[in-house]
């Protein structure tokens, strides 16, 4: 039976799917019997998916320089 | 016609795919950058998982590994709600700002870039196990902070 300190550990494994069958049967089990850990995994996945707009606007400069790249790359592309 | 949009979507497909190869490689840089200018800090190769402080959340369990300190059940527990409280917004980019460079690193290329595994330890020479390490602790932070403003209501 896993300890609830290793379900946390390999909780960004099983998010991310890169876990192994029989990995993935223990920590479900646990996870059955487990809400804290459940509680744990639900609300770091919703963590997960708010991570790439976490950051704030990005100034004009910073707009600008990611255009021109943009346009550079269109007109010579590799 | 088909063959056409066949075409144009390829293009467009390629086109994403190197934007985001290229966003990843500034990452790379900036993170390397930093690195260089703080001098004391070692680059990506030579990390190991003693080398910075562990895991925000390992006070959280007790010597038989179970939780002593369960996480709070979060009020806002989608990612919009996260998002919508401007106080927390700016405690999150704070933590952000602050972490370690292989932690801010690994967690953009990952969570923010969408770089897989394996790119992520090819472009930092890092080995599969030291990034999971790394992008373990990157994350718990960003949770510690949210379940203890959910506890609070400050950061």
């Amino acid at each position: 039976m896993l300890r609830c300190r290793e379900v946390i550990d390999n909780a960004d494994q099983l998010l991310d799917g890169a876990i192994n069958k029989r990995q993935r049967l223990a920590i479900k089990i646990h996870l059955l019997m487990c809400r804290h850990c459940r509680r744990y995994v639900r609300q770091m996945q919703a963590l997960l998916c708010a991570i790439p707009f976490m950051h704030k606007k990005a100034s004009d400069a910073e707009v600008y320089l990611v255009m021109e790249h943009i346009h550079e790359h269109q007109a010579y592309p590799p | 016609m088909a063959k056409n949009k066949a075409h144009q979507a390829i293009s467009q497909f390629e086109g994403r795919s190197q934007i985001r190869t290229w966003l990843g490689r500034i990452v790379i840089n900036e993170a390397k950058m930093q690195l260089r200018q703080r001098g004391r800090e070692l680059l990506f190769s030579d990390w190991r998982p003693d080398d910075e402080p562990g895991d925000a959340l390992a006070d959280r369990f007790n010597h038989n590994g179970s939780w002593q300190s369960p996480p709070m059940q979060w009020d806002m527990d989608t990612p919009e709600s996260l998002l919508m409280r401007e106080d927390l917004a700016n405690c999150l980019e704070e933590v952000l700002n602050a972490m370690p460079p292989n932690q801010r690193t690994v967690l953009e290329l990952r969570d923010t870039t969408g770089f897989s595994f394996e790119e992520i330890c090819n472009e930092l020479s890092l080995s599969a196990s030291n990034a999971r390490v790394i992008l373990h602790r990157a994350r718990s932070q960003l949770f510690k902070l949210v379940d203890h403003y959910e506890e609070t209501g400050e950061c």
